[in-house]
């Protein structure tokens, strides 16, 4: 359990966020962030709401007209948000440490290092999505999103934006936050795209060769 | 393309780089979750405030709520 005022985050009059010792940073849809310069850290504060939301997640659903599929945000539990969390540290995304849940029960208190600004932003995304081993995914979603396999579980990724896109202290280019959500089992048995782009994530996490999949490899040239 | 949508939304960095006008536009729909006002998010605070830790903790982890006291607050 975390004291957050030991941390030095505090409650102003209006009971939103304050510090007089960390740094605040923009508030995203998930959290609110403070850094800490002179430890290069940053403290993600996930708030509890009402509803029981803590963090966000995604649903996935066939489109009505057939010809893709329809997203749609929703609140994640602590477990999913937890579960992301994990899920993007092991993959190999920006080091995330889940710190603890505060005293109040409050808030998901994780702790990652500074990071700064990209450089080149469809460059350092390449990069960034390379490093978790996450494959780009041509099956329809009206929005740009990946699959991994980690964990034993094929995730779908979206919600890389300009703001979590950064630089590690390294200078490698990293993901610190994305949005997550396992791909559900009957998705992928219904297309073949997805089987795929499973198959062959799977086989990148696992050291696998990839399938070759060109329309002609089985048939012998002098056939056609 | 509102102000708002056109500024990083950081969780570690203010000093993320800003979009041109041609990448935004390009790459607007990326982001799916989009934050909170501060009016939304002091409406939420305020409705979390009036339930008792235990139910908070409750709340958090899934589990049935209990009745609050409504004189103390206290859960029950």
């Amino acid at each position: 359990m975390i004291d957050l005022a030991a941390l030095g985050i505090t409650h102003d009059a209006d009971d939103m966020l304050q510090s007089a010792t960390l740094r605040p940073l923009k508030t995203g849809a998930e959290a609110c962030p403070f850094a800490d310069d002179q430890w290069r850290l940053v403290y993600k504060l996930f708030p509890l709401f009402r509803s029981g939301g803590l963090g966000k997640t995604f649903e996935i659903e066939p489109s009505e007209d057939g010809e893709g599929y329809e997203m749609s945000t929703q609140d994640a539990t602590l477990l999913q948000t937890m579960e992301k969390l994990m899920v993007l540290h092991d993959a190999g995304a920006c080091p995330t440490e889940i710190v603890g849940l505060d005293y109040m029960f409050d808030y998901l208190v994780v702790k990652q290092p500074l990071a700064s600004a990209y450089h080149d932003f469809e460059a350092d995304r390449q990069t960034a999505v390379s490093a978790i081993q996450a494959l780009p995914c041509k099956a329809r979603f009206k929005r740009q999103t990946w699959i991994l396999w980690e964990h034993e579980t094929a995730w779908i990724m979206s919600d890389l934006h300009y703001g979590n896109i950064m630089r590690e202290a390294q200078g490698q280019p990293t993901i610190i936050d994305a949005l997550l959500a396992p791909l559900p089992p009957e998705l992928i048995k219904g297309s073949r795209l997805l089987t795929e782009h499973v198959e062959d994530a799977r086989a990148l996490r696992l050291g696998l060769p990839l399938a070759g999949r060109k329309a002609f490899d089985a048939v012998n040239d002098d056939d056609l | 393309m509102t102000a708002a949508q056109n500024k990083p939304s950081s969780t570690s960095a203010p000093d993320a780089k800003l979009p041109s006008k041609a990448q935004s536009s390009v790459l607007a729909s990326d982001q799916l979750a989009l934050p909170l006002t501060d009016d939304e998010r002091k409406a939420s605070r305020r409705q979390l405030a009036t339930l008792h830790r235990g139910n908070r903790m409750r709340l958090m982890l899934g589990q049935p709520l209990l009745k609050q006291d409504p004189a103390s607050g206290a859960s029950r």
